[in-house]
């Protein structure tokens, strides 16, 4: 019993030597982030804008999520031969210093199954999450021909 | 009409003449023939291959000469009824292929087609019978009305249509457009990848133009201004 203890004490200390190197979401801005507004009662969305990373550190964000979307994925539109293909990448790795665009026919969140009706001028929060430390931006609704 | 241009049917016929004298001169003769003959035969493929080039202008994405003629194929129409090939007819019309699952390519290429269509206001040929004919190619989700939703949000003169797959194909195959279904591991989840291009049909129903990604709109305004003028030119 007592060596099982010592044992997760040892674990615990390892993993908080190594915590500098978790890449925590402080780091991580966004500037001018917005979702192109879609038709009533659309059901997927679009967000751009630009992350940055403002850490010494390299950041990987791992999961996006937001309490206005069932879902949220990071997609990027490739442009192969002509076709369209929408390829999902399941994380983003900001080297420090980098600013990464979301923009319209490349990166971009994915939102899906809106839980409200989101109209220009209103907003809605996004949360991103590196290692185990997240980090909640705004993002506001324009019109679509943006 | 093609015609055969050759200077050796002059030296060949002088083969058959007797004197010495006579041989050698009229030697001369042909062969002076000949040589005119062989400058008029390079001059007038130089002229044709010049000619020709001037009849094809470098506009990109023009598909010319001989354009496809699109044939029959019979879509369902948001707003309502049919929208087959004699929709075609008489009309300028750009195409689009998506669907309204897709936030990224397809709000951005319908609001590139209003800036391409209202920039070419200030031309009546185009403008008097120009329209905008969004193809969905997800008619499990885009239903009429669905897509009806969706074009009217971005401009109430957009045409949206769609067909099950059997009759979206006898449209497809002629253009060259492809599309697949993506799906991912929750079924409720899926996407298309689709031909992103906008594509150009003439009024006699001429497949005339493909704009591939990424679009701007002016490029493409300016392709079918020197199109149109093309076309106007030639009185097709
Ligand atoms: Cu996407």
């Amino acid at each position: 019993m007592k060596h099982a203890a010592n044992k997760q004490a040892g674990w615990l200390l390892v993993l908080w030597l190594l915590s500098p190197l978790v890449p925590a979401c402080d780091g991580l801005t966004g500037a001018d982030l917005w979702i192109r507004e879609g038709p009533p009662g659309a059901t997927v969305l679009a967000g751009f804008g630009r992350l940055i990373n403002r850490s010494r550190e390299t950041l990987q964000v791992s999961e996006i999520r937001s309490t206005d979307f069932k879902l949220v994925m990071l997609h990027e539109t490739v442009l192969q031969a002509g076709q369209a293909h929408m390829v999902a990448r399941d994380r983003l790795l900001l080297s420090p210093g980098e600013v990464r665009a979301l923009s319209p026919g490349g990166l971009h969140l994915m939102l899906m199954q809106p839980t409200v009706s989101l109209r220009r001028g209103q907003s809605a929060v996004v949360t991103f999450t590196c290692g185990n430390t997240q980090n909640s931006m705004v993002f506001s609704v324009r019109s679509s021909d943006q | 009409m093609q015609r055969r241009c050759s200077p050796f049917v002059h030296l060949r016929y002088n083969a058959s003449v007797n004197t010495p004298k006579d041989d050698q001169s009229r030697f001369r003769f042909s062969l002076v023939v000949g040589l005119i003959a062989l400058l008029a035969c390079a001059m007038g493929a130089y002229f044709a291959t010049r000619q020709a080039t001037a009849e094809v202008p470098d506009i990109q994405g023009f598909l010319w000469p001989d354009p496809v003629i699109l044939h029959d194929f019979t879509l369902l129409e948001a707003h309502g009824g049919v929208f087959d090939a004699a929709r075609l007819d008489g009309h300028w019309t750009l195409l689009f292929f998506g669907f309204t699952h897709c936030p990224d390519v397809c709000p951005t290429t319908l609001n590139t087609l209003k800036t391409v269509r209202s920039a070419l206001r200030d031309v009546p040929a185009f403008d008097a019978h120009a329209q905008i004919l969004f193809v969905s190619v997800d008619p499990a989700r885009d239903t009429p009305a669905v897509l009806r939703q969706y074009v009217d949000y971005f401009d109430p003169h957009l045409l949206a249509a769609t067909a099950a797959p059997d009759e979206l194909n006898a449209l497809t195959r002629q253009l060259g457009v492809l599309y697949s279904k993506v799906e991912t591991d929750k079924p409720s989840v899926y996407s298309f990848d689709h031909t992103a291009a906008i594509l150009l049909i003439g009024p006699a129903r001429q497949f005339l133009g493909v704009f591939s990604p990424p679009h701007h709109a002016a490029e493409i305004e300016t392709a079918i201004r020197r199109i149109l003028a093309f076309m106007q030119a030639k009185r097709v």
